[in-house]
């Protein structure tokens, strides 16, 4: 479990980013350049859990690559002063590799010794509910629980912020509750939380729900 | 009619959206064409086309170039669009029309290829004797690869292992298509690359094509596309979840 | 240490866990070899490796250099899509922490197993037809270029991609060592030089076809491997990361 003292407290600030632009170009001279981020700016505190929506295409995924830094952005700033996990949209993992062996490795990468990756996958398996499939190679996962293996993987090494990519895809009811409440309990230690959804019906679960369009994020009042 | 079409053009569009196949296309086919000419240049033993070691090497390099690009575009392109063409085939679309239009992408690929060899040959101070026939000779020879690409594709469908597979079959081609030694087996007569070379150096040399090699590679092509068709039929049947 | 020795295992696991990769590592030197061993005629031919000047049955002068051919080109493509199948994955696990470096060097290894394997599937199968003059070297040299090979291959996976990296890596050992550094060639260009083919395959040759193998040129070999290595490792990192 976390070291509870060694967290932020609420007014720290784990992430800011400010005024980040990103456009895409092409090679090719007859392709268009996509103009995605034009000056988006989010600043993260301890413990908060923040939503961010979109349509279809709206820079969500860039924003988020831009922001745990897998993405250099075009222009503008991105500050994170502790650790943070970043758990994609899409699976990168390591198809012929067992669950077990997955977590041994991003456990060895995020520089845990063996007991503390045992115990992470553990109690990961089974707050997700995919402990069965441990010793089961990802290709032959479905589609939900390769989503389970990989939110696993980026928040195993306890980080003081977690940005997630649609991160609740493919889950089974039960799994998606207990997917809040697992997030409940990181924030209620302290780790904020960003998860990009389309799924943000449960508007009561944020603390805040931005809207990225345009280009731009603006924090949604309805929330 | 208007399914192939369509057809065509999208899976032309997915292939051709790619940088560095399109640089595959125009830059790598005149590189191969001038590395086999200056390596064939050091070969004291081999007498063809006048005398000329480099001749030669460049008129094998242009035939294989085309050639091995060609099966490479058939090997992935079958094997990467495995599941969209199955969801496609599940969705309603004929596997006949999606079938159609993996040959229809092939022989504009080959045509590409083929085209861009031969204007390295000529570049490269080669004289042609017929330019319209050795075209023909060298796109049906990548039209040939490319089926031999969806048939290695179809029945191992990994990028991999399918291409361990095509390249091996290629290098195997090239070294026993090319006449540079004398081997009498029975094996030389079934590369697919052995009728279209004779008759490529035929178009070149003398602006012939002799109907025996003409004909090999008429059969080569059928034989080639049923094979090819019932791989890729077999290959579509699997399932869309597949 | 135990990182490299994680990401060796979990690389080694997956190749270990593609049985028709595995299959072909070996069956596919050996059908090479095998094959042309067989269908190769008698007559002799002079041949022209540095510190040989004879005159040889063909099959013992190409078969040697033909094993060194398939050993490379089997490592040069799984060396490209071990690199381009996993840069994404790679990617995340380098931005959970992993060292680039300790990845690249845990890869490079298993590419290194790859070239063993491979390279003696390929000169197991030569025995048939010829015996080396010093088989351990030749095995030696053979792993060498394999494995130079093998890092070029990941170097082209992570900058072309797949499609126009297999059509590379299909021409570039051909035109090396069955064109360029075939022991029928005598002055290969000077380009041709910065080859792994004129240093390790001129060992392995002179180890094939000779009493006195070339230690020179394998010592050149072994510092053109880690010219490789590096270069490669720069290139697949910056892809790694990108």
């Amino acid at each position: 479990m976390p070291n509870l003292s060694e967290r932020s407290s609420a007014d720290d600030v784990v992430l800011r980013a400010t005024d980040i632009e990103k456009t895409y170009s092409s090679m090719l001279p007859w392709e268009r350049d996509v103009e995605v981020l034009r000056g988006a700016s989010l600043e993260l505190n301890a413990g908060d859990i923040v939503g961010i929506v979109g349509e279809n295409g709206s820079g969500k995924s860039t924003l988020m690559q831009c922001l745990v830094g897998a993405l250099d952005p075009d222009a503008g700033e991105v500050s994170v002063p502790g650790g943070v996990g970043w758990c994609p949209q899409d699976d990168r993992l390591y198809d012929r590799l067992t669950v077990d062996e997955t977590f041994r490795l991003f456990g060895e990468a995020h520089g845990m010794g063996s007991e503390e990756i045992e115990d992470a996958a553990d109690r990961l398996t089974d707050r997700l509910d995919f402990e069965r499939f441990r010793d089961r190679r990802v290709d032959r996962l479905s589609g939900g629980n390769r989503r389970k293996l990989t939110l696993s993987v980026s928040l195993m090494h306890d980080p003081d912020a977690l940005l997630l990519d649609e991160p609740y895809t493919g889950f089974d009811w039960e799994t998606y509750l207990a997917f809040w409440d697992l997030a409940d309990e990181l924030a209620d230690e302290g780790v904020a939380i960003a998860v990009i959804s389309h799924l943000v019906s449960e508007r009561e679960r944020f603390d805040r729900i931005y809207e990225l369009a345009d280009g731009r994020l603006t924090e949604d009042h309805d929330a | 009619m208007r399914r192939l079409r369509v057809g065509a053009s999208a899976t032309a569009k997915t292939t051709l959206r790619e940088p560095t196949t399109l640089a595959l296309l125009v830059v790598l086919p005149p590189m191969v064409v001038a590395m086999y000419g200056a390596a064939m240049a050091s070969f004291p033993d081999v007498g063809f086309l006048s005398g000329s070691g480099a001749a030669y090497g460049r008129l094998s390099g242009a035939l294989f170039a085309t050639a091995f690009l060609s099966g490479l575009v058939g090997l992935f392109g079958t094997v990467s669009a495995a599941r969209a063409d199955r969801y496609l085939a599940f969705s309603g679309y004929p596997a006949a029309a999606l079938f159609g239009t993996r040959v229809a992408v092939s022989c504009l690929v080959a045509g590409v290829a083929a085209l861009t060899s031969l204007a390295a040959l000529v570049a490269y101070g080669m004289h042609v004797a017929s330019l319209p026939r050795a075209f023909v000779v060298l796109a049906l020879a990548g039209v040939l690869y490319a089926l031999v690409g969806v048939v290695v594709g179809a029945l191992v469908p990994r990028e991999l292992e399918g291409s361990l597979l095509l390249v091996f079959l290629a290098d195997m081609d090239s070294f026993l298509s090319g006449d540079v030694l004398d081997i009498d087996a029975a094996v030389v007569d079934v590369m697919p690359l052995h009728a279209p070379h004779a008759a490529f150096t035929a178009a070149v040399q003398n602006g012939t094509l002799p109907t025996d090699d003409v004909f090999t590679v008429v059969a080569s092509l059928v034989v080639a596309g049923v094979a090819a068709g019932v791989a890729y039929a077999a290959a579509t049947n699997r399932g869309w979840s597949a | 240490m135990s990182r490299t020795r994680t990401a060796f295992t979990a690389t080694v696991t997956q190749f270990a866990r593609t049985p028709v990769l595995l299959a072909l590592l070996v069956a596919l030197p050996a059908y090479f070899v095998g094959l042309l061993g067989y269908v190769l005629p008698d007559p002799t031919v002079a041949v022209h490796v540095p510190g040989v000047d004879a005159r040889l049955p063909l099959g013992d002068a190409l078969l040697p250099m033909l094993a060194v051919l398939a050993a490379t080109m089997v490592t040069g493509i799984a060396g490209l899509f071990v690199t381009a199948d996993t840069l994404s994955a790679d990617g995340w696990l380098v931005f959970s922490g992993f060292p680039g470096r300790t990845l690249f060097v845990a890869r490079a290894a298993s590419l290194g197993a790859v070239a063993a394997v491979s390279s003696s599937a390929g000169t197991a199968v030569l025995f048939a037809h010829t015996r080396p003059d010093n088989a351990a070297f030749f095995l030696a040299a053979t792993v060498l270029a394999a494995a130079t090979y093998g890092l070029l291959g990941a170097a082209v996976g992570a900058l072309l991609g797949r499609l126009a990296g297999v059509y590379v890596m299909l021409f570039a050992p051909a035109i090396d060592f069955f064109l360029v550094h075939s022991p029928l060639a005598t002055d290969p260009p000077a380009w041709a030089t910065i080859l792994p083919g004129a240093h390790a395959g001129v060992a392995a040759l002179s180890a094939a076809l000779t009493a006195t193998p070339d230690w020179t040129e394998l010592g050149v070999a072994v510092v053109q491997l880690g010219v490789v290595t590096v270069v490669a490792a720069v290139i697949v990192g910056r892809a790694v990361e990108e």
